[in-house]
């Protein structure tokens, strides 16, 4: 939900800030300002403020937001940030102090304006996804950094956004040509996933044992997996949930080195 | 008084402390300018860029003492960007060059670098103290270098700064014979230190007063060295986190009772309720407990810990204490003096940890309080005109509730009236800061009644230029204004420009200026830097063709003897 504030692309602050302003702005710089522009919340008036006496600039914002709701929807032609297939969330992108507001006026008006509606909308139901603004609220950058995004009490929350999202770990076979992932919440037990490896990874094995002339224990084959140590570990020995807690990708290894393992 | 031989003059003066009482008596005539000048042992400059450096050393050769500010306050919030400037280099080496006898520094918010600390190591003999506040652009390597050259450090004080990490080797540079030190504050760094030499260094510093240790520092560190620190006054405690079944723990636990002298607590970064317990013995005695950065510690044993120390005048701790911890404040601590209530969520889930029962608890429990920063959901005007009544000696008040412009949710008001009754009864209020829903009529309250304002932070706030104007007709004292997001343009920029000289800077972001309107104050008073801070790449190369009705996102104008700054970035232009 939440994102360290960026500075701006390009500027000398710490690695961890750096890597990710590269990351998560790899896109085109245009995208880049226009999600700037939604996280502004002075277009986003409070929802008690609009009966009382809303300051003048609001005023504004409210009107020209108003009128394109009348023009039509504009999501067809709106600049995200995300991959290609995936509804945007309606998280903001980073704050940054880089990004005049009067250069997304002049070339991306409509689409910014298009972007602020959805948020506008949440602004008054669920204020976990109020948009963040620069510099707000005025704690300095020193105390911010000194805490996780989250509170301890929301684990839970964290957690089921974890769930949600599963688990999806790499799945390699030695030999073949390409990497397959699963989801690891989908199972309730190792004989699934035994099976559901079986089947991924049948077109495979039948190929392979053919090529195990070498090797008297022709098709035999473990399941190992890397922990979050980085060492390599055989799958079934420790209970589902810790191995689902621990596990980071899954090896299916053949013939020779099996017997390595198992001795 | 002129017939007065100098000696004389210069005794008196002696007695003269304050900066301003010493500024206005160097104005006096020229004997005194002369005298004072030679006599003066401290100088502040509040902004970097309001004189230059070469100038205060000339003046004042005799300096022991000198602090310096470089960016604006919003700097903090990020608002500034990194490479603005404020760089400290200058001003350690006209300092190196005209007065070698400085034993003092202390600069907040400055550019300060590993080649700057190095050149202050090496220039000044008697160097003594070293207090850095808010400042970046140095690593460890700066600090080896104080640690290696300034014999008889009495005093390395690093608050909230960015260092960057080259090795925890720094604390072995102190060499053995160091025995001078008597603070010590390294509480923002990042990464390890090294244990051994640490515990050494407190070891043979019998003077050592304050000691304030980083996260990185363990329980079994901490350990050693209380051991070895009996008579410590102020003490940062590290990460203050172990397991409760270990022999580390049994040891802390039985750490502190030892500590007589023991007024002052912070750090506490990782600590856990059953590591705070550690300290029960020595509440009592505390007058400061800064407890803002263990989001672990909740409401109970934040209430367990404050109902021991009655002695308390400064608070700062995490709005996790809930209004129902407030009022044990309320009841308990009532030396209180200062509080400050930080979000424990700063990302807005909106849960209501304190409101305005809280801050009226504390209002009609402790009468002393004086300075308040108070971070909340929300805020009743009854509830502000009723600490306004128990309170009328705040000189500093914050309030920051955290929704932007909301109002009174009981009556659904601007929060007017509120603020209104806080500058009416607060006839020495110094510092103000703003937030809710307001109008233009907190202004006019505020340009009224608030004589001694020195310092107002404004956000999310006002109707027209009528709410800016206001501050700037009334307002005498007025040094510093601080504008953000509120609709103020160039009608009331430009409605009081005289004003702008007696204050040392103005910031507006986000609000109603224009380049025209700046153009108009830079062409009326020369003796102002009106910079345009501007972050948008692309009207690098539109520049030339900018209208005079281009809105600007970020201004900050400053008085200045100076002249325009010569170490601007591409992105500010002076006017």
């Amino acid at each position: 939900m939440v994102v360290t504030p960026v500075r701006h692309l390009g500027d000398r602050r710490p690695a961890c800030t750096k890597a990710f302003a590269q990351r998560a702005f790899s896109y085109h710089r245009f995208c880049f300002h226009v999600s700037l522009y939604i996280s502004l919340p002075r277009f986003l008036p409070p929802p008690q403020a609009r009966s009382a006496g809303i300051p003048s600039i609001w005023h504004t914002m409210e009107a020209a937001a108003s009128s394109v709701k009348d023009g039509g929807d504009l999501r067809d032609t709106e600049l995200r940030l995300g991959l290609p297939g995936t509804e945007a969330p309606e998280k903001p992108a980073a704050p940054s102090t880089r990004g005049s507001k009067r250069a997304l006026q002049e070339d991306d008006d409509m689409e910014s304006r298009a972007n602020s509606r959805p948020l506008e909308a949440d602004s008054g139901e669920a204020p976990a996804a109020k948009a963040q603004i620069v510099g707000w609220p005025p704690i300095r950058s020193y105390r911010r950094n000194s805490f996780p995004p989250r509170k301890v009490e929301s684990e839970a929350e964290a957690e089921a956004e974890a769930e949600a999202a599963g688990l999806y770990v790499k799945v390699s076979m030695d030999g073949a040509p390409y990497l397959r992932k699963i989801d690891l919440k989908v199972y309730k037990g190792y004989k699934e996933l035994r099976e559901a490896m079986d089947n991924m990874f049948k077109c495979f094995t039948q190929g392979e044992v053919s090529r195990k002339e070498g090797c008297s224990s022709g098709s035999e084959s473990a399941i190992t997996y890397e922990d979050k140590d980085g060492d390599l570990m055989l799958v079934g020995d420790v209970p589902w949930e810790m191995f689902i807690s621990s596990c980071r990708r899954l090896r299916i290894m053949k013939g020779c080195e099996v017997r390595g393992l198992r001795t | 008084m002129t017939y007065f031989p100098e000696e004389v003059v210069e005794h008196i003066f002696d007695f003269v402390g304050s900066h301003r009482d010493r500024n206005t008596v160097s104005t006096v005539c020229k004997a005194w300018y002369q005298v004072e000048r030679l006599s003066r042992r401290t100088v502040f400059v509040g902004n970097c860029y309001a004189i230059r450096p070469e100038r205060v050393m000339a003046r004042f050769p005799g300096i022991k003492s000198l602090s310096v500010k470089g960016k604006p306050h919003f700097a903090d919030f990020n608002l500034v960007p990194y490479d603005w400037g404020g760089f400290a280099l200058p001003w350690i080496e006209a300092a190196a060059r005209r007065c070698p006898g400085l034993e003092e520094l202390r600069l907040k918010r400055m550019v300060v670098t590993d080649d700057g600390l190095e050149l202050l190591a090496r220039s000044f003999p008697n160097f003594k103290s070293l207090v850095l506040i808010s400042c970046e652009g140095f690593s460890t390597d700066g600090l080896a270098a104080i640690a290696t050259y300034c014999r008889g450090l009495r005093e390395l004080d690093l608050q909230e700064n960015e260092v960057e990490d080259h090795g925890c080797q720094w604390l072995s540079f102190f060499p053995d014979s160091c025995t001078s030190l008597v603070s010590l504050n390294f509480g923002c760094l990042k990464g390890e230190v090294n244990g051994g030499a640490l515990e050494r260094l407190v070891a043979r510093c019998p003077n050592l007063r304050s000691l304030k240790l980083n996260r990185a520092v363990s329980v079994e560190s901490l350990n050693k060295i209380l051991a070895r620190a009996s008579h410590l006054v102020d003490l940062g405690t590290g990460s203050f986190a172990v397991d409760h079944r270990t022999d580390a723990y049994h040891t802390l636990m039985n750490s502190f009772p030892k500590f007589k002298s023991l007024r002052n607590l912070s750090g506490f970064w990782d600590a856990s309720p059953c590591c705070l317990r550690a300290v029960y013995p020595v509440c009592t005695n505390l007058t400061v407990l800064n407890l803002s950065y263990a989001p672990a510690i909740q409401g109970d044993d934040l209430i367990k810990i404050i109902c021991l120390c009655f002695k308390l005048q400064k608070l700062w701790v995490l709005d996790s204490i809930g209004d129902k911890g407030l009022a044990v404040v309320a009841s308990t601590c009532k030396e209180l003096q200062e509080l400050r209530v930080f979000p424990c969520d700063i990302y807005g889930a909106g849960t209501t940890s304190v409101t305005e029962e809280g801050l009226l608890a504390v209002s009609s429990g402790c009468p002393k309080l004086n300075s308040l920063l108070y971070f909340c959901y929300q805020m009743t005007n009854a509830a502000l005109i009723t600490v306004a009544k128990n309170c009328p000696h705040f000189t500093r008040f914050r309030l920051c509730i955290l929704d932007p412009g909301k109002p009174d949710p009981v009556t659904n008001q601007p929060l007017d009236e509120g603020f209104g009754a806080i500058v009416r009864s607060c006839k020495n209020l110094r510092r103000l800061s703003l937030s809710g829903l307001l109008t233009d009529q907190v202004f006019l309250y505020i340009g009224m009644y608030a004589e001694h304002l020195e310092m107002l932070s404004i956000a999310f706030a006002g109707d027209s230029d009528k709410g800016m104007i206001y501050v700037l007709n009334g307002c005498k004292n007025l040094r510093k204004l601080e504008i953000r997001d509120c609709p103020f343009g160039d009608i009331a920029l430009l409605k009081n420009v005289a004003k702008y000289e007696t204050m040392r800077s103005l910031w507006m972001s986000s609000c109603d200026i224009t380049l025209g309107g700046c153009k108009a104050l830079a062409a009326k008073m020369p003796r102002l830097n009106v910079e345009i801070i501007n972050e948008n790449e692309e009207t690098d190369e539109f520049e030339e063709n900018l209208s005079d009705l281009h809105k600007l996102e970020k201004i900050y104008v400053y008085r200045t003897v100076a002249g325009p700054r010569n170490d601007a970035p591409d992105f500010v232009w002076t006017l």
